[in-house]
């Protein structure tokens, strides 16, 4: 466990209330084109001040879900429980969680400071009160000096950061998150992703991001859904995600993934002897993958090597440069071998030493990085 | 003025941009209650009457009349009500297309003032024009004798068809640059990098895209044309159309069901229209595909496409300027045309005894029943924007009925309705509302006409307005708290304030200018201006009815005005910092 | 303003309106004072209807409250609230009496017998009270000067003239079906054609093609005479005179034939079930008499009065005896079925084709 990892336990320990439980949920939309449920057997515990993501292609349910937490749907099935209350009876207003939209929905005709107060005049708190939780909300997300613009008035970030405090305000048990940077320029999308880290870990709400930006569900989050098709593929922390994901589409979707296939000679507790390009390793391997038919052994580009090699035939652990494109940080070479093309990332290259389309390599990789999975029916 | 006419022009006006709409949930209790109220509400404003007519119309009466139905002077007259609307459908369309051309694509300086002249006739009341014209263009009219020596004979056809192009085509006027605002203009830049000439990417290119809006514009003209049963009293001649028939029907031979018979024959084709507009026409509206518009239009600025356009539009201002001009001065003077004296005594007659009654009651009435509709109006476009899924469609039809039924057919039908109370027994269960024996003066009557006939225009602009309202904001108002009601008070209907405003304009225009449903509800206490105008246009007390056309045109432009500037930015933000005068804090310098 | 409060609201006041559950009054008439103010259906111009009932109520102190409306239109109406607790209307005054004879048929008018009846000519009023005339107009022929000059036609002096081919389109009146006066014009015709309703029509579609348009009030032909539109409106003799008289317009000529004049009889009768029935009675007393008939002709309306006796002239220095009144005319129009005779018109002659 990484340091940072283990500052997140500390911090998620200290929060109790916001302990979501979901347990089944389906939902089914009347006359959709295909029979197939949006959302299918999704079920889920969050503990209180976690920071869950859901990530996935579009289409896969992970808005779905989050609008159904939130009670913009209704599921058809399952249950949602608020340390232990049943959500799915109250109406999306009578819930006490407060959601960050993409598009911001900020409200045009209100100053920042209208917007904000907002959720509080209807909870219809003190005038006194309102002007100072808003005052210092404002304050806390540096938006003190825009409190009478009004929304139109304002940049896409500062509408975001409007559209965060108006949620915090609220001090809700649950925040929803409804990829509220994909409207964001890059730069300022990674540093408004800290913000809303720090604010987080501040306020210690349980927080729901939906995103298909993986770098956001990494840096977010600390359990990941990965969601397909409706369903639940893996929920785990980003580490595990990354390292040990569940299955090819898992592993396809986060980073980017060689599979190479391989045969299991031996297996023993978690580990296998595999057969791989010619060569024997021992890897760890998914519990699945044991029992699976076919198997396929997930190596990372980053995690793969190559050098140039004196034989001109592409067999085995030999294969042959197809592209090779200096990024900078890294080259990244296309390697053609009989177990299909590869890619393979090398850091901080010597630009000297780079090889060119056409050169015969050799692969090498670490075993310890490995993982295997189980091959998935197409 | 009516109909979907206004609503169409409304539409045209709004970016067809939609914001994709919410699946909606299961309505809460207050929702259903308010939809039960407006349900009700209008089913006694249109439905009822509606079903009244159905009912005398189908009545031994009025069958007798129904079965001269293939009679060749009944054929005649659907003839000519049929004609009629065509040749103004057609016309109106025009020149309205026209208008909108040089407006939206011809350089010339003025191009406000031509918006502004364009838009009065919608202003004007019944008869200001027909009136006028008979000044300036009859036998001896000002112009075409005094000026031409021609003796034309404005009455029939002709002269009945040129007043209600005049009098509709505006609302083409406003269709079609709506329309034409909305076409992409890198669409007539692509077309000239292909090689074609302005002309043909004219024919080719803009026309065949305006064509939905031709076929709307059409429709609407033609609805309202053989609606209309001002200007055929006036200048119909010999040319009888159905409103003239209905309406001697009951003052002539004193035949209730037989007109109600012939408002049921209005009732066909005007309905027709209008399920042909909304189901097939504006479906079939397209604009730019990827929605909107971008890039500048570049103006025409070729002599040879210049001066034809604008020498057609300068004569249509002309001609406006010419009709409202004898409206204002025509007031001023004893018997315009025939006794040019400078008199007084016209206004002095309106703004003191029966006159001003009359201007006071209509006034008081119209500002009555302008919030009326405009709250049903905004209250049935949430509902069926925001709230209802299988019964918006319903829901929305319902609301239009009250423009989509004539103003004549409507009248009889509130006449028969209403004009009697509801007894059984000893008990009165419901007093009459509309006619001498009602309550009130009848004033009731004459709200609930001039609500259903507003209804449709403020559902309509409420409709386009909520719908550009993304749905996200809705959500964001509920996930902080709001139930439906709090959220449609607080957020949907300050941002549907202009919708609102526009609502409002329309209702109390239309409630001051209608004459056709009104003139069979008008009671001994409740006098009316339209009426009024109607009495003096009749026994040629033109100077009159002039002295009232231009009253009428000054108060519903000045209510326009001060209902222009209570919804407007300006003192929305008066109204904002007055509320949060306690709290304002100053900012932080940064 | 709270959403709710205004929805509350309209619902409210489209519920509460009616004061319901209460109990119907039968309206007790005989217990409403005359003084408690009449309303009147009136058939005559707006002016009259304002001058004469002014006076009226100046001089008995009973306040007087109208609609204008045409005797057609006044007919539907009290057809339409028959049967209701109380009749719109107490009084019904001025148009011509063949409504009145048809509403009497209808069960619409109350029977009066003034005392005042007695001085009225006995062809001129209901022999049971339901109604009783006091003016007399007789029609004729209402031209321009200038423009039958200008025609090269001598002033006319028979009905044959709005035959002349040179009238063409120069020629207006109103429709039978909704105009007293036009009405009376095709009924003095039918008399002059022996009641030959087939002749009289052929008459009507000999006059056709000089018609610019057929009106539906009765006073807009001479109205169009004014402004020039046409040269010559068959009329009733105080609304063409009036233009010279009060308008001072010396151009406007009135003539009558010589064959004999047609004449309508504005009557007054008491409304069945009316409210305020003392006061129509009190009304119908003062509408018969020589005060009503001069408040009549001082607003400009020169109409001889229906009442014998020395001095009944029509404030032109024309008597009764000055005018060829047609023997065979009956203003009652009993024989005739007007709402037929209105069908004809329309279906023969209205829209027959011209050019």
């Amino acid at each position: 466990m990484t340091t940072a990892e283990m500052t997140r336990e500390a911090a998620v320990a200290e929060v109790t209330t916001g302990k979501l439980v979901i347990d089944g949920l389906r939902k089914v939309y009347e006359g959709a084109q295909s029979a197939l449920p949006a959302v299918d057997s999704f079920s889920l515990t969050i503990e209180a001040g976690e920071f869950i993501t859901l990530l996935g292609p579009s289409g896969c349910g992970k808005t779905t879900t989050l609008r159904m937490i939130a009670g913009f749907e209704h599921p058809n099935e399952g249950s949602i429980k608020l340390d232990g209350e049943d959500m799915i009876a109250l109406s999306p207003d009578r819930r006490p969680m407060a959601m960050v939209f993409q598009g911001y929905a900020l409200f045009p005709h209100m100053t920042v400071r209208d917007n904000v107060a907002y959720g509080l005049r209807i909870k219809k708190l003190s005038k006194a009160q309102i002007a100072e939780d808003v005052d210092y909300t404002l304050e806390s997300m540096d938006l003190a000096h825009l409190a009478n613009r009004s929304p139109n008035q304002l940049s896409g970030g500062q509408q975001q950061r409007v559209a965060l405090a108006r949620a915090m305000v609220m001090r809700p048990k649950v925040l929803l998150f409804d990829e509220p940077l994909s409207n964001l320029d890059a730069k300022l999308r990674v540093q408004m992703r800290a913000e809303i880290l720090r604010l987080q870990r501040q306020l210690g709400i349980t927080s729901i991001y939906v995103t298909h930006d993986q770098d956001e569900a990494m840096m977010l989050s600390d359990r990941i859904v990965v969601m397909r098709n409706g369903h639940i593929e893996q929920v785990a922390k980003p580490s595990t995600i990354y390292l040990k994901p569940a299955s090819s589409f898992v592993a396809d979707f986060i980073g980017r993934a060689n599979f190479l296939p391989a045969s299991v000679l031996t297996a023993r507790g978690s580990k296998a002897l595999v057969r791989c390009l010619a060569r024997e390793f021992e890897v760890d391997a998914h519990p699945d993958a044991l029992s699976a038919s076919v198997q396929l052994l997930l190596v990372r580009p980053e995690a793969m090597n190559v050098s140039a090699t004196t034989s001109t035939t592409v067999e085995g652990d030999t294969g042959r440069i197809l592209s090779a494109v200096f990024y900078g940080p890294v080259v990244e070479y296309e390697v053609e071998t009989d177990a299909g093309n590869l890619v393979v990332e090398v850091a901080a290259p010597d630009v000297e030493a780079i090889l060119s389309a056409g050169d015969f390599v050799q692969i090498q990789f670490d075993a310890s990085k490995t993982w295997l999975l189980p091959a998935e029916g197409r | 003025m009516t109909l979907i006419a206004e609503v169409e022009s409304l539409r045209a006006e709004i970016p067809p941009v939609k914001a994709p709409q919410l699946k909606k949930r299961k309505l809460d209790r207050v929702t259903r209650l308010i939809l039960i109220a407006i349900v009700l509400i209008i089913a006694a404003l249109v439905l009822w009457p509606l079903y009244s007519i159905l009912r005398e119309g189908f009545s031994a009466q009025g069958l007798e009349v129904l079965g001269s139905l293939s009679s060749p002077t009944t054929l005649r007259i659907i003839g000519n009500t049929l004609l009629l609307g065509a040749v103004v459908g057609a016309g109106g369309t025009l020149v309205g297309f026209i208008m909108a051309y040089a407006q939206a694509r011809v350089q010339f300086r003025g191009k406000r003032l031509l918006h502004l002249i364009a838009l009065l006739p919608i202003v004007s009341p019944p008869f200001a024009v027909a009136t006028a014209f008979i000044t300036l263009f009859s036998r001896n009219g000002i112009i075409s004798s005094g000026v031409f020596g021609l003796t034309p004979n404005v009455y029939g056809l002709p002269g009945l068809s040129f007043v209600l192009m005049f009098s509709f085509f505006p609302v083409a006027y406003m269709n079609m640059l709506g329309m034409l605002r909305n076409l992409d203009p890198s669409l007539d830049e692509a077309s000239a990098s292909l090689g074609a000439t302005r002309f043909k990417t004219f024919w080719r290119v803009t026309v065949p895209m305006l064509l939905p809006g031709f076929a709307a514009s059409f429709l609407l003209l033609f609805v309202e044309a053989i609606a209309d049963l001002a200007n055929p009293l006036v200048l119909g001649g010999n040319f009888t159309v159905l409103s003239t028939r209905a309406y001697m029907a009951i003052n002539g031979e004193f035949n209730v069901p037989g007109a109600s018979a012939y408002a049921i024959m209005l009732l066909v084709p005007a309905l027709l229209v209008f399920l042909v507009q909304r189901y097939w026409v504006s479906r079939t509206n397209v604009t730019t595909v990827t929605g909107k518009p971008a890039g500048r239009v570049s103006l025409i600025t070729s002599p040879l496409a210049r001066i034809p356009i604008l020498t057609f539009v300068g004569l249509v201002i002309t001609t406006i300027v010419l009709i409202y001009g004898t409206v204002a001065v025509g007031g001023f003077v004893s018997y315009l045309g025939v006794d040019n004296t400078f008199t007084l005594a016209n206004y002095q007659y309106i703004l003191g005894g029966i006159g001003s009654d009359a201007i006071l009651t209509t006034t008081l009435l119209a500002v009555v029943a302008t919030p009326i509709a405009a709250v049903i109006g905004m209250t049935v476009s949430w509902l069926v924007v925001r709230k209802l899924t299988k019964g918006s469609g319903a829901m929305d039809f319902l609301a239009m009925l009250g423009l989509a039924v004539p103003g004549t057919v409507l009248g009889i039908g509130y006449a028969v309705a209403y004009n009697k109370a509801w007894i059984v027994g000893d008990y009165m269960l419901f007093p009459a509302l509309a006619g001498g024996a009602a309550i009130l003066g009848g004033t009731v009557g004459i709200v609930m006409v001039f609500v259903t006939r507003s209804l449709p225009t403020s559902v309509r602009s409420g409709v386009a307005a909520i719908q550009q309202i993304s749905p996200a904001i809705d959500e964001a108002a509920t996930s902080l708290g709001a139930n439906s009601v709090t959220t449609f008070r607080t957020i949907t209907l300050p941002l549907i304030r202009a919708a609102l405003l526009t609502g409002l304009t329309y209702a109390f225009a239309r409630s001051m200018t209608t004459l056709s449903p009104i003139i069979f509800i008008t009671t001994p206490q409740t006098k009316i201006m339209t009426s009024q105008i109607l009495g003096s246009v009749e026994s040629g007390k033109f100077g009159i009815a002039f002295a009232y056309c231009s009253v009428l045109i000054i108060l519903v432009m000045s209510v326009i005005g001060l209902i222009s500037f209570l919804t407007s930015d300006k003192f929305y933000r008066i109204a904002s910092a007055w509320r949060w005068r306690e709290t304002i804090q100053q900012p932080k310098g940064r | 303003m709270k959403i709710r409060t205004i929805v509350g609201a309209a619902a409210g006041m489209a519920l509460v309106f009616p004061l319901a559950g209460c109990v119907v009054e039968a309206a007790d008439p005989s217990g409403v004072e005359a003084s408690a103010g009449i309303t009147v259906a009136c058939g005559n111009i707006e002016e009259l209807c304002e001058s004469v009932l002014t006076e009226f109520t100046e001089s008995t102190g009973i306040p007087a409250n109208y609609v204008r409306m045409s005797g057609g239109e006044a007919l539907a109406r009290l057809e339409s609230t028959k049967g209701a607790a109380s009749a719109e209307f107490d009084v019904w005054w001025g148009g011509p009496v063949e409504s009145f004879v048809a509403a009497t048929e209808a069960d619409l008018l109350a029977s009066y017998l003034s005392p005042e009846r007695d001085n009225i000519q006995e062809s001129l009023r209901d022999a049971d009270g339901y109604w009783t005339g006091y003016v007399l107009n007789p029609n004729g022929i209402c031209y321009s000067v200038s423009a039958f000059d200008e025609l090269g036609l001598d002033a006319p002096t028979s009905w044959d003239t709005f035959l002349d081919p040179a009238l063409s389109k120069n020629v207006a009146t109103s429709h039978p079906a909704t105009s007293g006066t036009g009405f009376g014009f095709i009924t003095t015709i039918l008399a002059l054609n022996d009641n030959d309703e087939d002749a009289m029509f052929d008459w009507m579609l000999d006059m056709h093609p000089n018609v610019l348009q057929y009106t539906q009030s009765g006073s807009a032909p001479v109205q169009m005479l004014v402004r020039g539109e046409v040269a010559a409106v068959p009329a009733f003799a105080s609304v063409c005179e009036r233009e010279h008289v009060v308008n001072g317009n010396d151009d406007i000529a009135f003539a009558y034939p010589e064959e004999g004049v047609g004449f309508e009889v504005g009557g007054t009768a008491v409304v069945a079930g009316a409210s305020n029935p003392a006061g129509a009675e009190a009304f119908t007393d003062w509408a018969l008499g020589q005060e009503a008939f001069d408040a009549y002709v001082n607003t400009g309306y020169n109409v001889f009065p229906a009442f014998v006796g020395e001095g009944a002239n029509n404030g032109l220095g024309q008597t009764v005896d000055d005018i060829p009144w047609l023997a065979s005319f009956d203003p009652t129009a009993s024989e005739y079925d007007r709402g037929e005779l209105a069908e004809r018109f329309d279906t023969d002659v209205a829209p027959t084709p011209v050019d």
